[in-house]
């Protein structure tokens, strides 16, 4: 879990950098959405403090954690099809940056620590 | 142009990417891709950005054999700055926007991102807002039974019956022999 960490931190930091970046160069929009793969990050490395506090074992931790990988872009899915009915491109397009973070996180995972999920 | 729309504009066009996306489409019609390509975005980011510019008017768009074409809304930028910022807005105008802004905003705190009701507002003013939107989930002049609207209603919240019964008791549904439909004139 320590590498996965270690990948996550990097990854919170390139996503700031990148938004930064956009910023100063007069693109706001794409910076938020920078913004928003980067809190993504953030979230997992919650899920893995939360995780270190509240478990006993390694096993366990992952367990956790791969529960956590299901549970919280369960309802992305969900809510970039139903923008997509209606037409909201905006809002697609900043489901589609979550869903492509956590698919760069199960990979990370996938990885890190050996399990496919 | 009203002010806010102006507003909109502005706001819309202060971004680079934008502003790149326009000074292709000055040039030609395009399609996602092809701007994509040409500037260096994702198609995604691209179609982001044409969906803000459309929003306000800058581009329009049409489907080709393949694709779906965007152009330069020209009429739009064919004004001066100046004839924009020079129009007054009027009172009526004003007020208008004041209360699409206010009934936007009662919507958005009450239906969550899924459309679903998060609470029956307590304020009748703007419980009635929320009944306006949901009356919109009925067609005009067909007939629902009772079975049908709750069915409608539950959609949006577990409570049906009591806004089945608010429904009809603000006039934007009626109820006769048992079924209902939606009253046109109030909605």
């Amino acid at each position: 879990m320590e590498e996965l960490m270690t990948f996550f931190k990097n990854r919170i930091a390139d996503a700031q950098k990148s938004a930064c970046d956009l910023r100063a160069d007069g693109r706001e929009d794409e910076a938020a959405l920078e913004q928003i793969r980067g809190n993504i990050y953030g979230i997992f490395v919650s899920v893995i403090e939360t995780g270190t506090t509240h478990t006993g074992s390694p096993e366990e931790l992952k367990s956790f954690f791969e529960k956590n990988l299901e549970r919280i872009p369960s309802g992305w899915v969900i809510a970039r099809d139903k923008a997509r009915e209606r037409g909201d491109t905006v809002r697609v397009v900043q489901e589609e940056v979550k869903l492509n973070a956590i698919q760069e996180i199960r990979d990370a995972y996938r990885q890190f620590c050996g399990d496919a999920s | 142009m009203t002010e806010q729309e102006a507003v909109a504009l502005f706001k819309c066009l202060a971004d680079k990417s934008r502003l790149q996306i326009l000074r292709s489409l000055a040039q030609e019609d395009m399609y996602v891709e092809l701007l994509a390509e040409r500037l260096n975005l994702s198609a995604s980011t691209v179609s982001f950005h044409l969906k803000k510019l459309a929003e306000i008017g800058a581009v329009t768009s049409c489907k080709s054999q393949y694709y779906t074409m965007y152009s330069l809304h020209r009429e739009v930028f064919n004004q001066t700055i100046l004839s924009i910022i020079a129009q007054k807005p009027d009172e009526a105008e004003i007020q208008a926007q004041r209360e699409i802004t206010w009934k936007k905003k009662v919507l958005d705190s009450f239906f969550d991102k899924d459309g679903k009701l998060k609470t029956i507002p307590a304020q009748r003013k703007k419980r009635l807002i929320i009944l306006e939107q949901l009356a919109q989930a009925f067609e005009p002049g067909k007939t629902y039974s009772e079975r049908e609207v709750n069915i409608i209603i539950a959609d949006y919240h577990d409570d049906f019956c009591t806004l089945r019964r608010e429904l009809v008791d603000e006039g934007l549904m009626q109820r006769s022999d048992g079924t209902y439909q939606r009253n046109i004139q109030a909605s």
